[in-house]
């Protein structure tokens, strides 16, 4: 029994040593880190963050990425946001709209670091904001999901009711309606960004209901799942979901978060870096839709493709007048289109989508 | 045919040295488990270890956030003791947590600018009275219609979170849309006590600990939830009433796990909304089950476990593991204890056999 004591006591020591001889010299490459909300098994969105991250990895600026996962929102994340700024990294990426004051928190602490946070809109001297026009790959992704429907039921599978998301579920619900005008979208809140189960019976429900496409604002692959095992369309969200149901996944409207991350480390190094609120759409290819099912006809990828294109000439605004609420007001006027504030603070869904949003007292 | 049998007797009795060396296995015997499981991951689980220590205990900011984290933790732990004293099982000290923060939240809605010497005291009032509503239900359930307050509990904190949901979400969201409050007034917020982000909630709690040890020890109250604990039969024989007694247990149990609520919102969190508490309630069974609901045991479990949950977070950082090992090492832990009860209870002997 004693031996074993001093084996212990030895391995400890051993161990010591090792742990306090890890705190090294800094080279003068970037250290990067990420604060995410899920899992990066998730699928989704955590998952589709880290594809970005691995991407930085290669880059020969880049000293070290390093991330923390499934962090609570609020208060708590000030902490792994404190911790990794202690830990040397330069530029200190969450990716999620709770991190918004407890990044700003620590970012004032921190003054000669870099933070950015993703899907909020407070920044600072050394904090920026950052999104992409998700609502435009979600258009185009609603053109392919109105093609394909034959009764133009579609569920929808959405987290939380914040603007973002009735922006996404606004824009999809158009793009159907611009192939079949009398498509509608069911949704369905989970009040979580991940949750497989409880996703996977929101789409449930939303297939006995008549739904014959399923698509999701939430970020598991759960969703996907059920409409494999109900052999009825699927579209992903966040990153290829093409695996979790390779018969129905159409496509998906997906981030290619690496363009982004590799245009802010770049900036960073050369300390051409400025504090902005950024919201990059479909041309800088940020975001884009994933390789299409066999059973998308040759007509609709060429729509998408025009429509695209389209966007990207600033020919055409996903968000166009004439536009009307669920309750029938026009919201928007022909020949006029939503404004970036608009779109950014939007609190009503379009006609045609079935579902309401919870309402604030005032 | 077989050389060897094994016997289980059961024991007559158990030391208090004899459980606290069974919980002490248990925990070495959980670190093991979790370690191989580190090991696996292709990290040397005695730098992991020790990575744990060094970042929680070993830096003032860790030990800040370390006592930070342990204060619900206490309240929690605290809540199931309670319970436990009766034989009650207390499930769900976690949506208890949330009813007490929504009560106060509502208060501070509704009446925000007391000063603060009233306001504070006021919120607490108001936490406890959310967590033991919340609690009354269950209580109610099983003195009326003996349903298991396992079940119950454990339900109605998915109820609770989706109540409190509903208002962040709804009539309570703030001017940005978002799902959570406005900030508290500072008014609101209870004191720092200026070692990091510690809040007078650590005195609040220390100080409950006191109050409920003495409750329990030095009390008619207290003597008649242990007797009710330990046999109906007894209980009913002394003239206690039993569904009184086991009601006002409910109640303080639930109250004191309110009180982890209002104390996480106002000294912490600053606002209501949907994520204020990482699994409070239910690690608060594991950090009551480890103590044997001594209220002063408690406290130091509650830091106990609140080091491996912080270490566990950095050991993301320093060596790249996943978040899961906090979640393993904490299930482990329980794990182990349960199965632990098996040699409290019994002795386990090999004999040989004919």
């Amino acid at each position: 029994m004693k031996k074993f004591l001093w084996i212990i006591i030895a391995l400890l020591v051993v161990a010591m040593i090792v742990g306090c001889g890890q705190q090294g010299a800094k080279g003068k490459k970037l250290n990067i880190a990420f604060v995410y909300v899920g899992p990066i098994g998730d699928a989704g969105w955590t998952y589709a963050h880290n594809d970005g991250r691995l991407a930085m990895e290669e880059l020969d600026f880049v000293e070290k990425t390093v991330y923390v996962e499934s962090v609570p929102e609020g208060a708590e994340a000030v902490r792994p946001i404190t911790q990794l700024a202690e830990a040397g990294n330069d530029i200190i990426f969450t990716t999620s709209f709770g991190f918004m004051d407890p990044t700003l928190e620590v970012a004032e602490k921190y003054p000669d670091k870099v933070f950015m946070h993703c899907s909020g809109y407070k920044t600072s001297e050394n904090m920026g904001a950052y999104f992409g026009r998700m609502y435009q790959a979600k258009y185009l992704a609603g053109i392919v999901a109105g093609s394909m429907s034959k009764v133009g039921k579609i569920g929808y599978v959405a987290p939380h009711p914040i603007p973002e998301v009735i922006r996404l579920i606004s824009a999809f619900t158009l793009g159907a309606q611009s192939v079949n005008p009398d498509a509608v979208v069911h949704i369905v809140w989970t009040n979580s960004w991940f949750d497989p189960a409880k996703e996977m019976d929101a789409a449930n429900s939303m297939i006995e209901l008549g739904c014959d496409v399923i698509t999701q604002g939430a970020d598991s692959a759960g969703p996907q799942q059920a409409a494999e095992k109900h052999g009825v369309w699927s579209l992903g969200y966040d990153s290829d979901m093409a695996k979790f149901a390779p018969k129905v996944h159409l496509t998906a409207p997906i981030w290619h978060w690496s363009v982004f991350y590799n245009k802010i480390a770049e900036q960073v190094y050369k300390g051409t870096w400025e504090s902005a609120d950024d919201w990059w759409g479909i041309e800088t290819g940020l975001i884009g839709l994933s390789p299409y099912n066999d059973a998308v006809p040759q007509d609709v990828r060429d729509l998408v493709e025009t429509t695209k294109q389209e966007i990207i000439d600033k020919e055409f605004h996903c968000f166009n007048g004439p536009i009307y609420d669920q309750e029938g007001t026009l919201k928007v006027n022909e020949d006029e289109h939503l404004t970036d504030e608009q779109m950014l603070s939007m609190d009503w869904f379009v006609k045609g989508v079935i579902g309401s949003i919870p309402k604030s007292g005032e | 045919m077989f050389k060897y049998k094994i016997q289980i007797e059961q024991r007559e009795r158990v030391s208090n040295r004899q459980e606290a060396l069974i919980t002490f296995y248990a925990i070495v015997a959980a670190l093991t488990l979790t370690g191989i499981f580190i090991a696996l991951n292709g990290v040397n689980p005695f730098i992991a270890f020790w990575q744990i220590v060094r970042t929680t205990i070993g830096s003032s900011y860790g030990l800040s956030e370390t006592i930070v984290k342990s204060i619900p933790l206490i309240f929690t732990g605290l809540a199931v003791a309670v319970a436990l004293n009766s034989k009650l099982w207390n499930i769900g000290a976690e949506g208890q947590l949330y009813f007490g923060a929504l009560f106060a939240t509502w208060f501070i809605l509704k009446c925000p600018a007391l000063p603060r010497t009233i306001q504070i005291p006021v919120l607490l009032l108001f936490g406890f009275l959310g967590g033991a509503f919340w609690a009354m239900i269950p209580a109610v359930l099983k003195l009326k219609f003996k349903m298991n307050e396992v079940i119950s509990t454990l339900l109605l904190n998915y109820v609770a979170i989706n109540i409190v949901d509903y208002f962040v979400f709804g009539s309570w969201k703030g001017k940005d849309n978002f799902p959570y409050t406005e900030q508290f007034s500072m008014n609101n917020r209870l004191w720092q006590l200026g070692f990091g982000r510690v809040h007078a909630g650590l005195i609040i709690a220390l100080l409950l600990v006191v109050v409920i040890y003495f409750l329990m020890k030095y009390t008619k109250w207290g003597y008649k939830v242990k007797i009710t604990g330990s046999s109906l039969k007894a209980a009913k024989y002394a003239g206690i009433n039993i569904n009184k007694t086991m009601f006002t247990v409910f109640l303080l149990s639930g109250g004191i796990a309110g009180l982890a609520g209002v104390t996480e919102i106002t000294g912490m969190q600053f606002k209501l909304h949907h994520a204020i508490s990482s699994q409070y309630g239910y690690t608060g069974i594991i950090v009551a089950w480890l103590a044997r609901s001594n209220p002063i045991i408690i406290v130091g479990f509650a830091f106990f476990i609140s080091v491996l949950l912080i270490g566990a977070e950095m050991l993301q950082i320093t060596m790249g593991l996943p978040a899961a090992v906090g979640t393993i090492m904490q299930s482990l832990i329980l794990f182990s204890i349960l199965g632990s009860e098996l040699f409290k209870n019994y002795k386990i002997k090999i004999r040989k056999g004919e």
